[in-house]
């Protein structure tokens, strides 16, 4: 019998086989699921699409209803209004030795780019991806994020949604300003063992221009003016809310940092949390830290995102403190059950630290940057 | 090619088998080695000794689902790495942060002196699991038998960190009440 360390993990590994199995592939009930994914949701979409066919040819809202759905990353992460115009429909498809790549959308916000991309092979393993990067105006620009649904969908559907979505962050923190030249970048390679040692990659790139202009007709910049005193002393100045349909930013800066604290040392894992005026639920975690500037964001993927039609975001700063399990508190009650929180297996009290704000999104801050 | 078909071949003593299970499972493996040992090296090594454990397992024994029965082997070869790796150091190792997590459960394999006390207790995590939403069971399950990060499961599941974290420290306490009221814990 196994004890000591990691004795749980290993008991663990004798649970019944068929829940292993159960939890082998990818999770069905995601939150942000495709829209084609059941037949039914297929079956429906076609109606609508044959109805809106009948008479989309005599009705200029009816195609504007059409275009929605052309947004692949709006339909994947279930954005319920239109994207465009900051989508760009690429569409282009390469294939070089047994891989295929198409660059079905790119999707330029406020300073992320999103790229929607379908991989087919004919090797059994199926292709596996690295080496990705974006070009922008010749400045290189590494992958920050990739969300993947080639298992289950991409078989299902390989030839209707797009297997990868990727996410870039610019570096400076913005697109820069008259954006033209754009090239995205891939290796693919027909196994791990191939990506391992890198060898017999096959190089993709596909080169678009896009422009800014449009982009900046979409993004709302909100000055704001709120400092939130820390229990050390150090401020936190509030200074600017960027907000598009895709993601979210505030961008902040360290004041009277205490004298035995470094720039470069100070961890700041705090949070605002709250409502926007239509009741979503928001979230904004510290992202970045360059010095004393830092940022805290949220984009839609995460599902926290405030609406760009709201009228206000009410915010509340907090963090969690390390405590003994004896002084953890509940941070909720769900089903009558209180919740508690911990990390990395420490219990935790979310500590609020001064009053909920708001910010008020006045619709004359569209397009103000 | 299926699993029986793999099957088959170490059946047969086909040396191809290994090549096949690689290509099936290569990955799958290669996910929960990293997992625990976070090193490229140690991965391969211990993948690369899994295919040699199957073929030592397989015949006589045949496995119900081979995904699972490649996967306890590698988890079981790569612990014992760590273990190696990791002796007399305390280390700030995604191992170590599970093995944090799960400090009072532990408790519950420790009073295993026995198969059949062994037994007893799987009964009740088995029992607890099933019990348990089909949501819940899999970010447990992800966690503490695939090993996954938080923030794995999070993108999994489409949901922050912060609940994921939740759910899991509710789900454990809910399990330790499990075992505490068959006397285990």
């Amino acid at each position: 019998m196994k004890n000591g360390e990691y004795a749980f993990v290993e008991l663990f590994d004798k649970i019944d086989i068929q829940l292993v199995k159960e939890a082998e592939g990818e999770w069905e009930k995601k939150k942000r699921i495709p829209f084609f994914r059941s037949n039914l949701a297929k079956a429906a979409c076609a109606a609508i699409c044959v109805s809106l066919g009948a008479v989309c040819l005599f009705q200029p809202q009816v195609k504007a209803a059409i275009r929605e759905v052309t947004g692949w990353i709006a339909r994947i992460w279930q954005v319920e209004d239109d994207l465009a115009p900051y989508t760009e429909v690429i569409n282009k498809k390469k294939t070089i030795d047994n891989f295929s790549l198409c660059l079905e959308e790119v999707i330029l916000s406020d300073n992320k780019i999103y790229a929607a991309v379908t991989i087919d092979t004919a090797y059994p393993e199926g292709a596996v991806i690295g080496g990705t990067y974006i070009t922008v105006n010749g400045t290189d620009y590494p992958i920050e994020n990739v969300y993947d649904q080639s298992e289950d969908i991409g078989q299902k559907l390989s030839e209707q949604v797009p297997h990868h979505i990727y996410t870039f962050t610019l570096k400076d923190g913005k697109i820069p300003e008259n954006v033209t030249d754009m090239e995205l970048h891939f290796l693919a390679y027909r196994d791990d063992e191939d990506l391992l040692e890198e060898k017999n990659a096959v190089a993709f790139d596909f080169a678009f221009s896009a422009t800014k202009g449009e982009l900046q007709k979409n993004v709302i910049n909100v000055p704001v003016d709120k400092t939130i005193t820390l229990m050390d002393g150090t401020t936190i100045k509030l200074k600017n809310l960027t907000l598009t349909k895709l993601d979210s930013r505030i961008e902040a800066e360290l004041e009277n940092i205490p004298d035995n604290k470094k720039d470069g040392d100070i961890m700041y894992d705090g949070y605002l949390e709250g409502w926007d005026s239509l009741g979503n639920p928001v979230w904004y975690i510290c992202g970045t830290t360059n010095g004393k500037d830092i940022t805290f964001a949220c984009d839609m993927q995460s599902g926290t995102l405030p609406s760009v039609d709201s009228e206000w975001v009410e915010l509340q700063y907090y963090y969690y403190e390390k405590v003994n399990e004896k002084d953890q508190r509940p941070i909720d009650t769900v089903d009558g059950e209180d919740m508690v929180m911990e990390e990395d297996g420490i219990p935790v009290n979310r500590v609020d630290v001064g009053e909920p704000f708001r910010i008020e999104i006045a619709r004359d801050n569209l397009g103000s940057e | 090619m299926d699993d029986k078909q793999i099957i088959t071949l170490f059946q047969n003593r086909d040396e191809s088998a290994i090549r096949e299970l690689s290509n099936k499972y290569g990955r799958y493996c290669s996910r929960i080695a990293w997992n625990i040992l976070e090193n490229q090296e140690d991965v391969e090594e211990c993948v690369n000794d899994t295919w040699f454990s199957v073929w030592g397992y397989i015949p006589p024994k045949v496995p119900d689902v081979l995904s699972a029965f490649c996967g306890k082997i590698v988890k079981g070869i790569a612990i014992d790495r760590l273990r190696k790796r990791c002796a007399g150091k305390r280390m700030d190792t995604h191992m170590a942060r599970i093995e944090a997590e799960t400090m009072s459960l532990s408790r519950a394999a420790d009073f295993a002196e026995d198969l059949a006390e062994e037994k007893e207790i799987l009964q009740v995590i088995n029992e607890f699991l099933w019990k348990l939403d089909r949501e819940k069971r899999d970010i447990f399950i992800r966690r503490y038998w695939y090993l996954d990060s938080m923030e794995e499961i999070a993108m999994r599941h489409g949901k922050s960190t912060g609940s994921i974290k939740t759910a899991l420290h509710r789900m454990r306490r809910k399990l330790e009440k499990a075992l505490r009221e068959r006397r285990i814990l």
